[in-house]
């Protein structure tokens, strides 16, 4: 069961894609750990408990994730948990880092890119760029956390520099890259002409680089051929509703993070408990077959069920939108084009990465040894 | 842009299980971790036995042994039984699976070292693996499995390994003894960090058995 705590809609920078309605909002610490108390009641007891943090900016609330954590390990001493959060990096400082390395928090770090495509999007409230103090930001965490995750977004304009971008982030130390598009961007044929050729560059430098066994991972190519390789239909990754809650500053239970504030999605409050009849019915309309889908031969391997995806492009929540199948036949076409050159070529970095459960443990234990 | 649906896809690629059907395919490891790989530590225990398809599909916990951690690695029964018809026929006796050929034999369950082994019998009616072609030789492989069987399951997989040596001098000839004076050959599985080295160790017992037949005038 997974929980995401939305501390704040504050945030100190104003990235020109940000969906969320910025606002003074903050979540108190009573609310937090009534969070945790409700994520461990539905939880079963082996059940790994995941708690992410969100904004806003989760690091304006920095106490509040340092008691958070505290909280969940000295109250659950016998539970399991997995913290996270995605920051822009201004607010990172060494005790964070340092806290992130003892207690197991997982950070990723928002960078789009070179400065160039960086400050396009990702200013401060000064409109001034945000990527040099981003970049010694994601250095200090690297020195500490070397498995750090780079999240980039990608909207229109900055699609023509993706591949440098990538190299650019590979080159800073980000060995997890992870891309995303810009759902909401008025993306049009064209942009995805070029965005294909930029992920093509990619594929080339994925495969450079598994060839010359360098750990590179790149989502959403890993993503995609980890699912096929493991019959993971992608339907099993969104948990809608049942196997993941938002949690307002305010204690607002939602099934999504996209869906937060949307009244037809309310499911409840954490003092007055969860409707479940509106969460099972969120849950079986987010699993409920996309009429245009049905008989597509990737079917399984589309994100169509992500309900993030859909809301914040087609407007519905089981309704793809031609952006997103787009997107996704040509990212399942790239993938697919890597993993069998590297399969023929019975490349052992692949192979193990992809077929071999306990790649993450060695891959985990790798980084440490670094 | 549009929605579009694939009529046909092939990714061109296996999935893990068709993947794992090739266990060779795992067993070829990254050279980075070759680098990796210092002996007695816990890490290369993990490793190892990553590089093992069975511990992939059985999520078998490496085997630690206290104060000198390890892995060790053991032919499944297919795949023991697979290398033994092989080396009969290498050598040129033919022999195939035999399915419920029953003898009674006298097996091992459990034994004690001080400063030898001394073993703990009971005599059960024995199930063998293979025989040969006209049918006057049986042989048995001795797996983990077989081994639980005997002793009731109640044996643990350290506890084998532990013991493992001991079906090795157990059989010293090289044979069951059976009530009726089959010949029934036992092979011991190998154990080790390679399946090369174990593979061929396993083929040396059947042409040590081979000789040892030839000599008594038997083959």
């Amino acid at each position: 069961m997974n929980i995401t705590l939305h501390l704040t809609n504050s945030c100190n920078l104003k990235c020109s894609y940000c969906f969320v309605d910025k606002c003074e909002r903050f979540m108190d610490r009573m609310t937090a750990f009534k969070a945790v108390d409700f994520v461990v009641r539905r939880s079963l007891e082996k059940e790994n408990i995941g708690i992410s943090f969100y904004g806003g900016e989760p690091l304006l609330m920095k106490n509040l994730i340092y008691d958070t954590v505290l909280y969940s390990k000295a109250r659950y001493p016998d539970r399991r948990f997995s913290f996270s959060l995605t920051t822009n990096g201004l607010l990172l400082d060494e005790q964070m880092c340092l806290f992130a390395k003892n207690f197991g928090l997982l950070i990723a770090i928002s960078i789009d890119g070179d400065k160039n495509v960086h400050d396009m999007c990702r200013v401060d409230l000064n409109s001034q760029g945000s990527h040099e103090r981003v970049v010694n930001a994601a250095k200090m965490l690297l020195k500490y956390k070397p498995n750090a995750v780079c999240m980039a977004t990608v909207n229109p304009e900055t699609a023509p520099y993706l591949s440098d971008s990538v190299k650019y982030l590979y080159d800073l130390g980000f060995t997890y890259v992870v891309c995303t598009i810009n759902h909401f961007a008025p993306w049009t044929d064209e942009d995805l002409r070029v965005l294909k050729e930029e992920y093509g560059r990619i594929a080339d430098l994925y495969y450079e680089k598994t060839i010359k066994e360098d750990k590179f991972y790149f989502a959403p190519f890993d993503i995609k051929i980890s699912n096929y390789i493991f019959n993971k239909s992608s339907k099993e990754t969104c948990s809608l509703g049942e196997r993941h809650i938002s949690v307002t500053p305010e204690g607002d239970l939602y099934p999504c993070l996209q869906l937060v504030d949307r009244d037809e999605y309310h499911l409840g409050h954490l003092d007055t408990g969860i409707s479940d009849e509106k969460r099972k019915k969120v849950h079986e309309l987010s699993k409920s077959i996309a009429s245009d889908c049905e008989g597509c031969a990737l079917y399984d391997r589309c994100r169509n069920y992500c309900s993030c995806a859909n809301i914040s492009a087609s407007g519905y929540i089981d309704k793809v939108s031609p952006l997103q199948c787009e997107h996704e036949r040509m990212i399942i076409e790239i993938s697919d084009t890597i993993a069998r050159k590297l399969y023929k070529k019975k490349n052992a970095l692949f192979i193990h990465k992809h077929s071999n459960e306990m790649y993450p443990i060695i891959s985990a234990i790798e980084d440490k040894l670094k | 842009m549009k929605i579009c649906k694939a009529r046909r896809y092939n990714a061109g690629y296996p999935t893990k299980e068709e993947t794992l059907i090739n266990p060779e395919l795992l067993k070829n490891m990254p050279e980075r971790w070759k680098g990796l790989l210092v002996s007695g530590t816990l890490f290369s225990s993990v490793l190892l036995a990553s590089c093992d398809p069975r511990t992939l599909f059985n999520r078998t916990v490496p085997v630690v042994l206290a104060g000198d951690a390890y892995v060790t690695l053991t032919f499944a029964e297919d795949e023991g039984v697979e290398i033994i018809i092989d080396e009969f026929l290498a050598q040129g006796i033919e022999f195939e699976h035999a399915y419920r050929v029953k003898v009674n034999a006298e097996l091992p369950v459990d034994v004690e070292y001080e400063e030898e082994f001394e073993y703990h019998t009971l005599k059960a009616e024995l199930e063998v693996d293979g025989m040969s072609k006209d049918g006057t030789i049986y042989f048995e492989f001795v797996s983990h499995h077989d081994f639980s069987k005997w002793t009731d399951d109640k044996v643990l997989i350290d506890d084998y390994f532990t013991r493992g040596e001991f079906l090795k001098e157990f059989f010293e000839d090289g044979m069951f003894e059976t009530e009726n004076g089959e010949i029934v050959a036992a092979f011991y599985n190998t154990q080790g960090f390679d399946y090369g080295s174990m593979e061929e160790e396993l083929r040396q017992q059947v042409r040590d058995f081979i000789k040892m037949m030839e000599e008594q005038g038997i083959l």
